[in-house]
């Protein structure tokens, strides 16, 4: 056999192994990383981050395909789920949220198209999801939450969930687990160009242009996103009446109304710039830049009456977010790196009667800035074949002035209500990994905090896995871990409101799980699969609740405890199953009570015992792909059971989400020219028209399409 | 296996997903028409705001000689329409209770025995409505927070037919509730505000302001035709409008003079002021505890009329105006149906039931 052909049949086992991975999103990890060095039988399924051509049915196009396995270090026995590019890459329109839903088991909470959408884990609440965007956390300084609507997954090189404990290599307060972003991969060497435009229903248009160049030292990729919608949506109004009335005024019928969702709009821009540098000795340097700028209109609630032409009610937000990281030149068995980065945040909130003649009547006129610095060091080094030692200091400094400008415009800018605040945050880590044998390895980590001026307790986290047989990489993975997280900016410092007694949430959690890669029928059948017990119990959970004698404002309050637990089950299978045909699926099931276990506020306190409100008790999603050269169908399903709106767990006609069925489908075609190669596809949401909600009173979308055409000059690659 | 057959297989599961996805539910399926037909003298309604945003706020009917609640009747008895919003409050005129739902810009017409709606007034000029008072059976009026402007309606033809400007610096306007005082309406502004308003209901204008405090949260007329208002003294120390002890003012309507003023404790949070049946008493809350004191009385009283205790932290309350019963609203965590405890006029609970989410206003039918 000749070196192209081995090389060709090689690329195309690959290729088998890789195409399920990137047709069907999610590359699951094994819960093992390794470090540099490692037996390879550790590695079967590893985090490797995973650069394919754009079309790899295409035989052209294997050649071009390169693999790379960066050296992950979160440590043994994590539950860690990585999404490696291909499968951020589906379509430009799919937001990171939307990519969560449908491919991993955690919830995600969606009030509409392009609106809040936050993320949660294993029962938790979307603030104990800490989110790091290549290091740098991105969770607001003053929510404490991150909006996942506004992440495009295109922008993204790799992204990871690091499930409960697992969050702890990376960040503290991550009591349901933590999100980790990542951008800056190495572009193609050369020139590239890549343009994507889509057009969808209610006036979508979304665009995608990226500009890369790789060389030997030097390499840059900017890439641009834009998306547009009038987002009017027309749905049938069960929330309202429509009365008929006689000329008594005397109702004498009614109906349900068809209405539209009006002041629905919403205009995306991100803007992403990624530098590299090999610097030989000197190490190398990445520099990644990413600026966001949205308009998002509210549409009203189902019940509002009033006149949405009438009412502004609008979100904007400029954010710019650099990190530069430095990555030193040091032998094999040690890696160190030095991050540094800056982010800032306007948000402006609107709402506002529009009376006429530009006379606005002023509800909320909201205006935050923050700015974060930060900067993190890690070093991490091996001692022989057992031990290996890493460290990393983290400092966050966040500046916030938050204000509602519409109370007292006359007056002096100190008296709005709002605040002005900062903080220091300092976290070190220290994480020793022991690999008594091979197989076997327990890992033990401290990570000691300070906020502002007050020091956490140490919070231990200890884990350990065993490969049980080699033969299809079985291997059971176990961790325990203390967390702690503390109030935000908006809980300490909010005025009306805000209470600087608040104490952090204290978590415990420990989980137990499994991991398996099989493949059969000389490689053409691979099934993997993972599955986890967790368990977690969180004290001093903060709520906030009414307050004033007109309970016109909120405050928060050290009030619930809360025991999280369950199971996250999800299994990949791939099959080439006849020439150039390959089929591949993921399914995704998750169990997750989430128990308020708190001592009840009176007798009349039903919440006790109860899941709690918008968290499912149960959810699966499932993805599923059939390949044909260069065709492919993606069928994406997912479902949530019902969820309570209510503490108490009633069914009433506003106590519960009803469960629902979200489907969508994509079907694409790439086609290769000598030039470009160019694809086109269609996607079609909510396939099945089903009627429903996912926020009590916020209205969704019935069955709806985009289409996509892509070009991808080959600048010399044909 | 054939390609074929795989794909025909493949196309046989999708088909049995469809089909699974075609049997999720339809809502909520247990709405019904409530099966009572209140009498009038013998219903309370009460008026459950629900939570901000979430569009679940409900209407729950107790009546009084059965001792039994109804929830939801508004939804039951209207095929299932939502009250909307954040409902504000309600007020009984002409034989119908008329509910102000803030967020949701409306207010319905509804029917107290049958529970259906007979209208709603909905305009573009409805900013943020509080309270509606009558001040005949054709012409209403509409209190707005934010809004400068209070809204006269006409209820027959559910059609707002004018406004009058209070003034008020828009964003931070803010007029809630009204009585009535022989041709004039008196009106506290709460929000951001320290004064009372008085207002010609003959031409609608607003003919006299009175500063009284920061922030007058709520007013009654007593037996001797007395206003009585209560600030809540701004409620957070750093409040744009001032910060002080929270007072109970006793105002002479005609001359529009301050005739006496009690004084809370800085940091009190006092709400809910109203007269018994006789307008001879005044009942507030306060600090987790509802308070009684005769109108002549020259301080505040020392000790609660009632102490609900075990963690019942009372949300609002009413007093019957034919045995002077006393009903306290508990909100619990604000995220599931509240519950109310009915008082006998001594202070000794008689009953309790269940409410929708967040019971914050009543109506006496």
């Amino acid at each position: 056999m000749c070196l192209r052909n081995e090389i060709f049949s090689r690329l195309l086992l690959l290729c088998a192994m890789l195409v399920p991975m990137a047709a069907t999103e999610p590359l699951y990890a094994s819960g093992s990383f390794l470090y540099a060095g490692q037996a390879a039988r550790y590695a079967l399924q590893d985090t490797s981050a995973v650069y394919a051509g754009q079309d790899p049915a295409e035989h052209e196009r294997i050649e071009e395909a390169r693999v790379t396995a960066p050296r992950d270090t979160r440590g043994i026995g994590s539950a860690v789920t990585v999404f490696a590019t291909p499968a951020l890459r589906e379509n430009i329109s799919v937001s990171l949220s939307d990519l969560l839903a449908y491919g991993s088991s955690v919830f995600v909470k969606q009030s509409g198209r392009a609106s809040l959408s936050t993320v949660s884990f294993r029962g938790t609440s979307s603030s104990h999801t800490q989110v790091l965007w290549n290091g740098m956390k991105i969770n607001s300084p003053m929510l404490g939450m991150a909006d996942f609507s506004m992440i495009p997954s295109f922008l993204t090189d790799n992204a990871s969930l690091l499930h409960g404990p697992a969050s702890l290599a990376e960040t503290s307060g991550g009591l349901g687990g933590a999100v980790s972003l990542k951008t800056g991969s190495r572009p193609d060497n050369g020139w590239g160009l890549e343009y994507i435009q889509g057009f969808g229903s209610f006036m979508t248009l979304d665009e995608y242009l990226k500009v890369s160049y790789g060389g030997r030292r030097f390499s840059s990729s900017t890439r641009a996103a834009v998306s547009s919608s009038r987002n009017d949506f027309r749905y049938v109004n069960k929330d309202k009446n429509e009365n008929v009335y006689d000329s008594q005024m005397n109702i004498i019928g009614t109906y349900h109304p068809v209405e539209r969702n009006r002041n629905g709009a919403w205009l995306d821009m991100h803007l992403l710039q990624d530098f590299r540098y090999d610097a030989g000795r000197a190490g190398s340097f990445v520099l990644s830049a990413w600026y966001l700028r949205s308009r998002r209109e509210q549409p009203p609630l189902t019940v509002d009456y009033g006149m949405p032409a009438d009412f502004v009610n609008e979100q904007r937000e400029n954010t710019i977010r650099s990190v530069l990281t430095w990555t030193a030149p040091l032998p094999e068995n040690s890696s160190a790196s030095v991050s540094a980065g800056y982010a800032r945040s306007a948000l402006d909130y609107d709402y506002a009667r529009d009376g006429g003649s530009g006379e606005m009547t002023w509800m909320n006129k909201s205006r935050s800035r923050t700015n974060t610095v930060f900067f993190r060091g890690k070093y991490a080094v091996r001692l022989g074949e057992q031990w290996h030692l890493r460290t990393c200091l983290t400092l966050d400094r966040h500046y916030v002035d938050s204000r509602d400008e519409a109370k007292l415009t006359s007056g002096p800018a100190d008296r709005y209500p709002g605040y002005n605040a900062s903080r220091t945050e300092l976290s070190l880590y220290l994480a020793a990994d022991w690999h008594p044998f091979p197989g076997a390895g327990i890992s033990l980590s401290l990570r000691e905090e300070l906020y502002g001026r007050t020091f956490s307790p140490v919070i231990p986290s200890l884990s350990a896995e065993y490969l049980v047989s080699e033969k299809g990489n079985l291997r059971l993975m176990a961790s325990v871990s203390r967390n702690y997280r503390y109030p935000t900016l908006n809980d300490w410092y909010f005025r009306p409101g805000g209470n600087p007694d608040l104490k952090p949430e204290r978590g415990f959690s420990y989980d137990a799980g499994y991991s398996f890669a099989l493949t059969f029928l000389e490689d053409r059948i691979s099934l993997s699969g993972k599955g986890s017990w967790f368990d977690s119990y969180i004290d001093d959970w903060i709520l906030w609740l009414p307050a004033g004698s007109a309970k016109n404002f909120y405050t928060p309050v050290n009030l619930k405890k809360v025991h999280a637990y369950g199971v996250e089950q999800s299994l990949s299978f791939g099959w080439s199953f006849a020439d150039a045909w390959t089929l591949a699926a993921d399914g995704n099931f998750t169990w997750s009570p989430s128990i308020n276990c708190g001592e009840p506020m009176n007798k009349w306190d039903e919440s006790v015992g109860k899941q709690l409100v918008y968290i499912p008790e149960y959810s699966s999603s499932v993805t599923a792909s059939l390949s044909w050269r260069s065709w492919k169908l993606l069928y994406k399903w997912c479902w949530y059971s019902d969820r309570f709106t209510m503490s108490s767990n009633d069914y009433t006609i506003s106590g519960f989400i009803p469960d629902y069925f979200m489907s969508d489908v994509t079907l694409s075609k790439n086609f290769s020219f000598t030039l470009a190669c160019i694809t086109v596809s269609l996607v079609v949401k909510n396939l099945f028209d089903e009627d429903y909600v996912t926020v009590l009173s916020r209205p969704m979308p019935g069955i709806n399409f985009e289409a996509f055409v892509g070009i991808t000059p080959k600048f010399g690659r044909r | 296996m054939t390609a074929l057959q795989f794909i025909f297989r493949t196309l046989t599961a999708l088909v049995a997903m469809t089909f699974l996805s075609g049997c999720m539910k339809d809502g909520f399926s247990g709405q019904h028409s409530p099966d009572v037909f209140p009498e009038a003298g013998s219903g309370l309604f009460i008026l459950c705001e629900g939570n901000y945003n979430a569009g679940n706020s409900s209407l729950t009917f107790y009546d009084t000689g059965e001792m039994k609640a109804y929830d939801n009747v508004f939804s039951g008895a209207n095929d299932g329409q939502k009250l909307g919003d954040t409902g504000q409050s309600m007020t009984m005129h002409g034989g119908i209770l008329w509910t102000v739902v803030n967020a949701s810009h409306v207010v319905f017409a509804i029917d107290p025995q049958t529970f259906r709606e007979k209208g709603r007034i909905v305009s573009s000029d409805m900013t943020s409505p509080r309270f509606i008072h009558f001040v005949s059976d054709s012409k209403a009026y509409i209190s707005q927070l934010y809004d400068s402007r209070i809204l006269i309606a006409d209820p027959v033809t559910f059609r707002v037919t004018g406004s009058i400007d209070t003034g008020m610096e828009q964003g931070t306007a803010s007029v809630e509730q009204m009585v009535q005082y022989g041709d004039y309406v008196l009106a506290n502004c709460w929000s951001y505000q320290k004064d009372i308003i008085k207002i010609d209901s003959r031409t609608d204008e607003i003919v006299q302001k009175l500063e009284v405090g920061v922030q007058p949260q709520s007013i009654c007329m007593d037996s001797e035709d007395r206003l009585w208002v209560l600030t809540d003294g701004g409620a957070w120390p750093e409040n744009p409008a001032g910060y002080e002890a929270p007072r109970l003012v006793c105002v002479d309507p005609d001359a529009f003079t301050v005739e006496k003023t009690f004084c809370f404790a800085l940091g009190d949070s006092p709400s809910g002021l109203q007269t018994g049946p006789g307008g001879n008493e005044l009942y507030f809350l306060n600090n987790g505890k509802i308070w009684k004191m005769p109108v002549s009385s020259d301080s505040l009283p020392d000790s609660p009329f009632i102490d609900p205790g075990d963690g019942t932290w009372p949300y609002a309350m009413t007093v019957c105006p034919w045995n002077s019963d006393v009903y306290v609203a508990d909100a619990i965590d604000y995220v599931q149906n509240g519950a109310v405890t009915r008082y006998s006029a001594d202070g000794k609970a008689v009953d309790e039931f269940r409410t929708g989410v967040c019971p914050g206003s009543f109506c006496w039918f």
